[in-house]
């Protein structure tokens, strides 16, 4: 009798396992996300690039509202050369064929998620005038770096966002940088530091590869890890030619062999190498909802548009859909484009401070992409 | 030994909790992939451990508790 007054009653021990069960996720999060772990891995240089070699032109130095256009007979003109192949390496890249030409994805694998893209937001961002300010623009001898702010819609609608157009005269200006300058998992700084710390003229944050165990990092021609995930993957050329690559598609030793300068391996993937947005989407419907985001769009070699959008404050900014994100793409004349990682993590670093309003204060992740002074 | 025996159910518990938690934030977010990190591995292991000791405890249990319940119908059938 004495033992049963001791016992706890039932919704004593189911509070006591959920509580259990909650002190096991805390643990578990912080070893795994909070604890910073440097990793010893075996590195490998797997391209090098001639930096002091002009391989692209720079624009001429243009007046603001000339550089504002976007000029769709320059689009066309960019899409024909990679069509072409703007040198022989890039019209014979990959052993993988190219997505199909209307855009549609054949994901075999089951372990893939597929959200339809909305046509209909492409239609409407791309038929929209948006509200357009040019923050600055900063040449040096090897980069030219223009920064706009962006908006389109309005009211709950509005969406603002953050436009970097790259030139670089060689693609080892596309530069990449890890937190606190080590590579491993949990090691974080925010972008404005990394940014402060490596010089940078502009930076965005990178995929975020310290929050994986499994992807594909290759940054400024040194192969850190290459187990794929199950997520796309973008490759940056020597030759500045940078795709995207499908999970099932992505071959590390083809994309070596061919000068992988940087690989990023977040996605998903938002236009099919022709400019148009992807009928799929490699993502849930919960990662495809209106969010911040970062994203890289490739032009021409040479020429790359960064992309960050604000989110989460209805009024100034609600945020994109991946849709919308890959209409704003399409729109800045981008061939190919990628999403990084978003949400706290989108931030845009430009002249000596963050140009965006990250939601939160934007958080520290563990890299950036740059271009230096 | 009683006291871990006692315990060991509710770490199992736990341990499904966080699982099943895991799951769920992987379907909603894959990129996560908390289900296939090397922790997520290793807790595995001992969730399986876990889950055959707590068996293995039940099943002693069990099998003690018929034992008695037969020799108690024995012993009335001996009456």
């Amino acid at each position: 009798m004495a033992e049963k007054r001791k016992m706890l009653p039932v919704w004593g021990v189911v509070l006591l396992d959920i509580a259990l069960t909650a002190a096991g996720i805390g643990v578990y999060m912080l070893f795994d996300y909070v604890m910073p772990q440097k990793l010893s891995v075996k590195t490998e240089v797997v391209a090098t690039v001639d930096s002091s070699a002009d391989t692209f032109a720079l624009p001429d130095e243009k007046t603001d509202s000339q550089s504002e256009q976007t000029d769709e007979s320059e689009t066309e003109s960019a899409v024909s050369d990679h069509d072409l192949g703007v040198d022989s390496k890039a019209s014979n890249r990959g052993t993988v064929e190219p997505k199909s030409q209307n855009g549609k994805r054949n994901l075999s694998n089951k372990n893939t998620y597929d959200v339809e893209s909305d046509k209909n937001l492409f239609s409407s961002i791309n038929g929209e005038e948006a509200e357009s300010e040019l923050l600055g623009t900063t040449r040096t001898d090897n980069s030219v770096v223009s920064v706009y702010k962006r908006s389109i819609g309005e009211g709950d609608e509005k969406i603002t966002y953050f436009v970097a157009d790259v030139y670089v005269s060689n693609v080892s200006e596309i530069k990449t940088a890890f937190a606190d300058d080590s590579y491993g998992k949990n090691i974080k700084d925010s972008v404005y530091n990394m940014a402060v710390d490596n010089n940078a003229i502009f930076a965005i944050n990178g995929d975020y590869y310290g929050n994986a165990e499994e992807s594909i990092v290759i940054r400024n021609g040194v192969k850190y890890r290459d187990s794929a995930s199950e997520t796309d993957v973008l490759v940056l050329f020597t030759d500045g030619v940078m795709r995207t690559y499908l999970p099932e598609e992505f071959d590390i030793d083809a994309v070596i062999a061919q000068g992988a300068w940087q690989a990023w391996n977040f996605g998903p993937a938002l236009l099919d190498g022709e400019g148009n947005v992807l009928d799929t989407f490699n993502t849930t419907s919960y990662l495809n909802s209106k969010n911040p985001r970062s994203a890289v769009g490739y032009v021409e070699p040479g020429h790359y548009v960064f992309v960050t959008v604000d989110g989460r404050d209805k009024g100034y900014s609600s945020g994109a859909t991946l849709s919308e994100l890959a209409a704003i793409l399409s729109d800045e004349g981008c061939i190919y484009g990628y999403n990084l990682d978003g949400g706290k993590s989108a931030m845009m670093y430009y002249d000596g401070e963050i140009i965006n309003e990250p939601d939160g204060g934007g958080r520290d992740i563990s890299d950036i992409i740059y271009v230096s002074k | 030994m009683k006291r871990l025996a006692r315990l060991i159910p509710h770490f199992s518990i736990a341990l499904a909790g966080m699982f099943i938690t895991f799951w769920i934030l992987d379907i909603i977010n894959p990129t996560m992939n908390f289900t296939g990190r090397k922790l997520s591995n290793k807790l595995l292991l001992v969730f399986c451990i876990l889950a055959i000791v707590t068996s293995a405890i039940a099943i002693y249990y069990e099998r003690k508790a018929r034992a008695e319940q037969y020799k108690a119908q024995e012993k009335e059938n001996e009456e």
